[in-house]
């Protein structure tokens, strides 16, 4: 108990409040800059901070958290303003836009920088970290600034939160509107540049976009509305917070701010292996499972061909084609597999029984079958000796419902283009 | 009366013409069709009529207003494609945004706007797909909930962007019905096309564009194969047989009529 009193005084927790409020405040801004597509606008933003933390320095010889934010602030807001400009004026593509606006704010910083550090003073004062980030750094004076960015971007977000949905999907509709978006527009980049002003000294300028990304890319692969994702990449990012800064207190010697970043990467690698639906592993299941329908219903094909070959209404015998081509190991497998499923029976004495059901899922996949090569030759003139491997690959994705339309467009036909019979659908 | 009246209108993109110098005018509570080659400017006229481009020269009307002072009676309905149908979100959702504007900022939807949006919904036959994620749906099904956006807007202008452009033939004829309603209740609909066809034996007005304006008024007298030559350029042979086809058509309409 002693130890988490300490904890909760002490600087440690500073550090943990401190980065997961940015964490969180980039998250939850930074599913918009996602939804919009304007990820590299957030890194772009978070390059132009620099020169600001060196202008604010060289102006007023102060190293105060909220001096050299508002520094940052300024020069991260001019830096949208200019990619603003750069679109109307000049003939630019967009990544060509960001790019040179990046090149510039973050040269001119790095000129900054190094002019103090001649002057010996950027060491002393710590001005690299803004590059880099230290997120171990975040000390307890700083936590009201951080609170107070955080909490007003979030209350932003919560009111204005219908309009911002609506203008990452259709911004153009939403413009036809008699409303006032501009504000809504102005305020959301105020919160984008404000949580980047505050985050840069935890993760550095050259990372934090990771911050604004990261979290929504992993949580969009998991939920169907923008609500679901807020929470997902609020999840996410606190989750690598607490990965980065457990294997940093470890780990003396490894950055934590770099490591906060990795590990949200790594949870959009696994959420992009692991999601419902998009996931790598849903897809190579469901995969997995049409071929295994499909090998069930060849399998139940072959059944059929027994049953039709031992004549009519007798289901006993053997039951595969004597030219089936799988081999004799292929046969027994066909065999397991057709007992496992319940659709045969062992007699004993090389003998097997089909089940009313085996009978059932047999007549129903050569039906489809056939009712589809039937189909091609009489609508669409092929000629029957090729209706054959066409139906091969149809038969398997006819519905119910395209069956019995089949039947009454064919007129509940009894034989196949070939001469055979089509068994017709039983009840019960 | 006339819902749109343009004077000398003038789009540039960059230093490149997307329009020049249209005046022409659009009747109140008619069906007018804009129609013109690719890249002719059609998507241009209209985001002008609601100034979403920058006019380089001329002026725009609607209702005797400012584009941006008739945006409470105006409803635009942007190309299909313009957006990403892979977005988090329902169809309930999008066919709300068309209340938006009534809204007003920041307020929650009321009972009252649910309700436009499901009966705009039932309107379009999607109201069994209305908390269906829109990556669900075909493209018929898209156009049809952009169309219930539309329709819960309860304009009394409305823009629309290739709404026919790749849809089903249910949803064509879904949409061919919607726009007759409209009419009837007396709203103005102008909608960008490009089956000369549909346009001949269902419109009422229309407005030819190649840049500039070819020629506006009783589709009549604007479908004729001298004006269709002049914004279609060379293609003719294609042509001369839509220009009989639409002859047909008029005609077969004609007797209908009687």
């Amino acid at each position: 108990m002693i130890e988490w009193e300490l904890f909760l005084q002490g600087p440690l927790f500073a550090v943990f409040l401190g980065n997961a409020l940015i964490a969180v405040g980039g998250a939850v801004v930074g599913t918009f800059a996602v939804l919009r597509r304007e990820g590299m606008l957030a890194d772009v933003l978070a390059h132009a901070v620099v020169p600001g933390i060196g202008f604010a320095y060289l102006l007023s010889a102060q190293k105060e958290l909220p001096v050299l934010a508002l520094g940052a602030f300024l020069t991260a807001l001019a830096a949208a303003g200019a990619v603003e400009v750069l679109r109307r004026m000049a003939r630019l593509s967009e990544d060509s836009r960001l790019g040179v606006v990046l090149a510039a704010s973050f040269g001119l910083g790095i000129v900054l920088l190094t002019l103090l550090q001649s002057r010996q003073e950027a060491d002393q004062v710590g001005l690299w970290r803004f590059l880099f980030g230290q997120a171990a750094a975040v000390r307890v004076e700083d936590l009201p600034l951080i609170v107070a960015v955080t909490a007003l971007s979030l209350l932003f977000v919560a009111i204005a939160f219908k309009e911002l949905v609506a203008m990452a999907f259709d911004a153009e509709f939403l413009r036809t509107l008699p409303l006032p978006l501009q504000w809504v527009e102005v305020g959301y980049r105020v919160a984008v540049v404000a949580i980047t002003v505050v985050g840069v000294q935890s993760v550095g300028a050259l990372l934090i976009v990771g911050l604004f990304v990261l979290p929504p890319m992993a949580a969009r692969l998991w939920v169907r509305r923008v609500p679901g994702m807020l929470v997902g990449s609020i999840a996410v990012a606190l989750g690598a917070v607490v990965v980065g800064l457990g294997l940093s207190w470890n780990l003396p010697y490894v950055a934590t701010g770099p490591v906060i970043v990795t590990a949200a990467a790594g949870m959009v690698l696994l959420s992009h292996l692991f999601a419902p639906h998009h996931g790598v592993l849903a897809r190579v299941w469901g995969y997995g499972m049409r071929w295994l329908r499909r090998w069930d219903e060849h399998a139940h094909k072959l059944l059929y061909y027994g049953i039709e070959r031992s004549g009519g209404e007798c289901w006993e015998g053997p039951i595969l084609r004597p030219e089936y081509r799988g081999g004799r190991a292929g046969a027994v497998l066909v065999l397991v597999w057709l007992w496992l499923r319940g659709s045969i029976r062992w007699e004993g004495r090389r003998r097997w029984r089909v089940t009313r059901l085996g009978h059932k899922r047999a007549c129903q996949i050569v039906r489809r079958h056939r009712l589809w090569e039937l189909y091609l030759e009489r609508f669409f003139g092929v000629p029957a000796d090729r209706v054959h491997l066409e139906a091969e690959l149809v038969e398997h994705v006819l519905s119910p419902e395209i069956e019995e339309r089949l039947q009454e467009l064919l007129q509940r036909p009894e034989h196949d283009p070939h001469g055979r019979p089509i068994p017709p659908r039983q009840n019960g | 009366m006339n819902a749109v009246e343009c004077h000398d209108v003038t789009v540039l993109y960059g230093r490149r013409v997307a329009l020049w110098g249209i005046t022409a005018s659009i009747p109140a509570g008619r069906l007018t069709a804009v129609v013109g080659p690719n890249g002719a400017g059609k998507s241009t006229f209209l985001k002008a009529l609601v100034a979403l481009v920058p006019l380089q020269r001329g002026s725009v009307h609607v209702f005797g207003m400012l584009p941006k002072q008739a945006r409470s009676v105006v409803s635009y309905m942007p190309q299909r494609e313009s957006v990403d149908w892979d977005f988090p979100l329902t169809v309930l959702d999008v066919v709300l945004m068309g209340r938006y504007g009534r809204l007003g900022l920041f307020r929650r939807p009321t009972p009252q706007d649910y309700g436009r949006a499901w009966e705009a919904l039932r309107t379009v036959g999607m109201e069994a797909y209305a908390h269906r994620h829109l990556s669900e749906l075909s493209g018929g099904q898209q156009q049809r909930v952009f169309l219930a956006r539309a329709l819960a807007q309860d304009a009394q202008l409305y823009l629309m962007d290739e709404p026919f452009a790749g849809v089903d033939a249910a949803t064509e004829e879904l949409l061919l019905q919607s726009l007759k309603e409209l009419r009837a209740q007396g709203k103005t609909v102008v909608v960008v096309h490009h089956d000369l066809h549909v346009v001949a034996s269902f419109f009422e007005w229309i407005i030819l564009l190649n840049l500039r304006l070819v020629a506006a008024g009783w589709v009549a007298e604007v479908l004729t194969d001298r004006y269709l030559r002049e914004a279609y350029g060379g293609r003719a042979e294609i042509l001369s047989e839509v220009v009989q086809r639409v002859a047909h058509a008029r005609e077969a309409l004609r007797h209908k009529g009687r």
